[in-house]
């Protein structure tokens, strides 16, 4: 879903961003999680990251919404703006599909508009629904502060404000501007610490490992690379973990990077890729370096292609993903709560799966994808908890 | 013999200075960048840049720009993967259509600029922004699983290089023959270097002309074929980013051999040229936005050596 996020406008932006974020942006190499040198993994790190995997890689069946039963049923007519960063995004595509069957089912009405990749039309973007009159806006993909004339605008026409993946599950961030009354995202840092443990089990605690980091995308990336960084460091002090700035803007390069990586880095056994559209590029990459025994690629999205491979043993080793549907209705939930006067939840509960040779067999590729994470029916499910359904 | 010197170094120039950076590069990387695997690398990785460039020579030549190669290159991948993958087309068929739409496109481009008289550059940008539309109304996701037999006819390796290598250079060999050899490429360059002058001589400039676009947009259709089985996937987004280095690589080729000219060898040694460069910079670890300092900058050296070498023609 993130190749996604190419939202090369607005990425001069995002390295700042990032920066701020404490995250190592710019330079083509730099941070380690450890030394070869260091002390080997103990057996029981690499038990407890088994544990987690085989964990990640059941289906999620306990999958609940996060919220508690309220009834939706009176905002009928209301009406949700999504102002998305680029609706050409695929993931972005998803959500706003999401949110409309979900806002439907209650009779509430969902807006989508298309900013671009442009920050400038973002802010005309809640501009528009600030003049539609819209119940809750919910801001996609730039911290809250980029766009804060705009959202005072909103708070000034008493139009509550979610913010959008731009921050990772739990409070507002510091800093956040007033008229934002919660936040709508993945939480991001739970796939990079699933890759962290498969790696860290996949290898017996033996990782030497590239991790491609797409720097210019704000705030996911920092929480990708966080979760991935500080997972490899908690079970296996032995591992290294090198950092490689990956922008976006050059994923298609990859095709002669990775082999050159392989290259100056002989000893690196996993690359691990924070979103799936790197993927794409790293893998005739790996074949032409002929490394394809020694190299496994593990990421983050579970885009069919990506998952194409791990069913092909092509390369990849792993892939993270959540269910992007099921994540639009989720946002849907939050902005339902909100039009009805409730605290935003700001931790949605989205479920994430780990996919591998061990359980893509038992999934339908062909299937809608959020089919692939054994939630069963979520749509049932929030129905249910708006008070939208009979059963 | 003071004539002589910088008549080689036009026609020459940019082999001595590949070699240099190859050496350089030799040095302060032995371990990684002087080893075979990397000369496969360098060889392999970038045969589809060899056709996005060659495919602007026809246009180039014929004194036309043609910026929507790239895009009917991402059309043509976007269809195979969407065809055989999604919709369960042979390889083969796929590719035939993914290469008529190439033609289509093409046609479209020089009857604007034939018949209509619009100017290429308007065209062809015009063209170029409509099939990156079009490419992303057909799918916004990439595909993976695209027939095996397109994938091993580009990976499988012969005498260490990949089939994807060779393609490019047997494409280089025609277009210099046809150049070097034909009528039909003689006609080119003098449509290229006067159109009414080529008129008198009894030329047929308009068929030439828009036979020159049919080319360029079968030729990058056909990069995007090959580009479809090197990736074993297609991807939407991936397209753009050819445009710049083709167009570095094709007048960078005009600078050497036959300086002043497109010409097909001048290309295929530029676009190599451009790929020791960026990955010599790789393996020495400097920041990934070195590859674009790289290729702009040797846009524009590439066309000014271009443009001293015409006028040094011109003066001779």
């Amino acid at each position: 879903m993130m190749r996604a996020w190419r939202v090369s406008g607005l990425l001069a932006l995002a390295c700042v961003l990032a920066t701020a974020c404490g995250s190592s942006a710019g330079s083509s190499s730099g941070s380690s999680a450890g030394s070869a040198s260091t002390s080997a993994t103990s057996g029981a790190n690499v038990a407890a990251a088994q544990q987690l995997v085989k964990r990640a890689e059941a289906p999620q069946t306990s999958w609940k919404p996060a919220g508690q039963p309220f009834n939706a049923t009176g905002l009928r007519g209301k009406s949700m703006w999504y102002v998305s960063i680029n609706l050409s995004i695929p993931f972005e595509q998803y959500i706003l599909q999401g949110m409309k069957q979900g806002a439907a089912t209650v009779g509430a009405k969902v807006t989508g508009f298309d900013a671009k990749s442009s920050v400038t039309n973002l802010e005309s973007g809640i501009d528009e629904a600030i003049q539609a009159k819209a119940g809750v806006i919910f801001v996609d993909g730039v911290p809250a502060k980029e766009v804060a004339p705009a959202i005072a605008q909103a708070k000034a026409a008493g139009i509550p404000v979610l913010t959008a993946n731009a921050q990772g599950s739990g409070p507002l961030l510091p800093g956040t501007p007033p008229g934002v009354v919660g936040s709508a995202t993945h939480p991001f840092a739970i796939p990079g610490v699933l890759m962290a443990d498969w790696v860290v089990a996949n290898s017996n605690g033996n990782a030497n490992i590239l991790f491609l980091s797409s720097e210019d995308v704000p705030v996911i990336t920092a929480l990708v690379k966080t979760g991935f960084v500080g997972e490899t460091h908690r079970l296996c002090p032995g591992c290294k973990v090198t950092v490689i700035d990956s922008p976006t803007s050059q994923w298609d390069q990859l095709t002669t990077i990775t082999p050159s990586l392989i290259r100056k880095y002989p000893d690196a056994n996993y690359l691990v890729a924070d979103f799936d559209g790197q993927v794409i590029f790293m893998v005739p990459g790996v074949t032409a370096a002929g490394a394809q025994n020694k190299v496994k690629i593990v990421s983050f999205n579970a885009t069919p292609s990506v998952m194409q491979d791990i069913k092909n043993n092509n390369v990849v080793g792993a892939d993270v993903g959540g269910p992007n549907l099921l994540q639009g209705w989720a946002f849907a939930e939050e902005g339902l709560r909100v039009l009805d006067g409730l605290p935003a939840l700001n931790n949605l509960n989205i479920p994430t799966r780990l996919f591998d040779s061990s359980n893509i067999n038992s999934i339908n590729l062909s299937a809608e994808e959020s089919q692939w994470y054994g939630v069963g029916d979520y749509q049932a499910a929030y129905t249910k908890l708006w008070g939208a359904s009979s059963s | 013999m003071r004539a002589r010197l910088p008549n080689f170094f036009l026609r020459y120039g940019i082999l001595v200075v590949w070699l240099a950076i190859a050496i350089v590069f030799s040095i302060l990387e032995p371990d990684t960048f002087f080893t075979f695997g990397n000369l496969q690398t360098i060889a392999g990785s970038q045969a589809v840049l060899v056709f996005v460039a060659l495919a602007l020579l026809p246009t180039l030549a014929a004194g036309e720009f043609d910026v929507s190669v790239a895009s009917i290159t991402g059309i043509s991948l976007v269809l195979v993967g969407d065809l055989n993958v999604l919709n369960h087309w042979p390889i083969a068929w796929a590719i035939v259509l993914a290469l008529a739409v190439g033609i289509l496109a093409g046609a479209t481009n020089g009857i604007f600029v034939v018949f209509a008289q619009v100017p290429s550059i308007i065209v062809t940008l015009g063209m170029g922004t409509l099939l990156l539309g079009v490419t992303l109304g057909i799918n916004t996701q990439s595909t993976g699983g695209i027939s095996p037999a397109l994938v091993s006819a580009t990976h499988t390796t012969f005498l260490g290089f990949p089939l994807a290598f060779y393609y490019g250079v047997i494409l280089t060999v025609i277009l210099w023959y046809i150049f070097s050899f034909t009528p039909l490429g003689r006609y080119i360059q003098f449509v290229g270097g006067g159109r009414s002058v080529a008129r008198l001589s009894g030329i047929p400039v308009q068929p030439i002309r828009l036979g020159a676009f049919i080319a360029g947009g079968f030729l990058s259709a056909l990069g995007g074929v090959i580009l479809a089985g090197w990736l074993s996937a297609s991807d939407p987004n991936v397209s753009s980013t050819y445009l710049l280095p083709a167009f570095a690589a094709a007048f960078l080729g005009s600078s050497v051999f036959e300086p002043g000219r497109f010409n097909a060898w001048g290309t295929f040694v530029a676009v190599y040229f451009l790929v020791t460069g960026v990955v010599g910079l790789e393996l020495l670890g400097l920041a990934s936005w070195i590859n674009q300092v790289f290729y702009g900058a040797s846009l524009i050296i590439a066309v000014a050596i271009s443009r001293i070498a015409s006028r040094s023609r011109l003066n001779a």
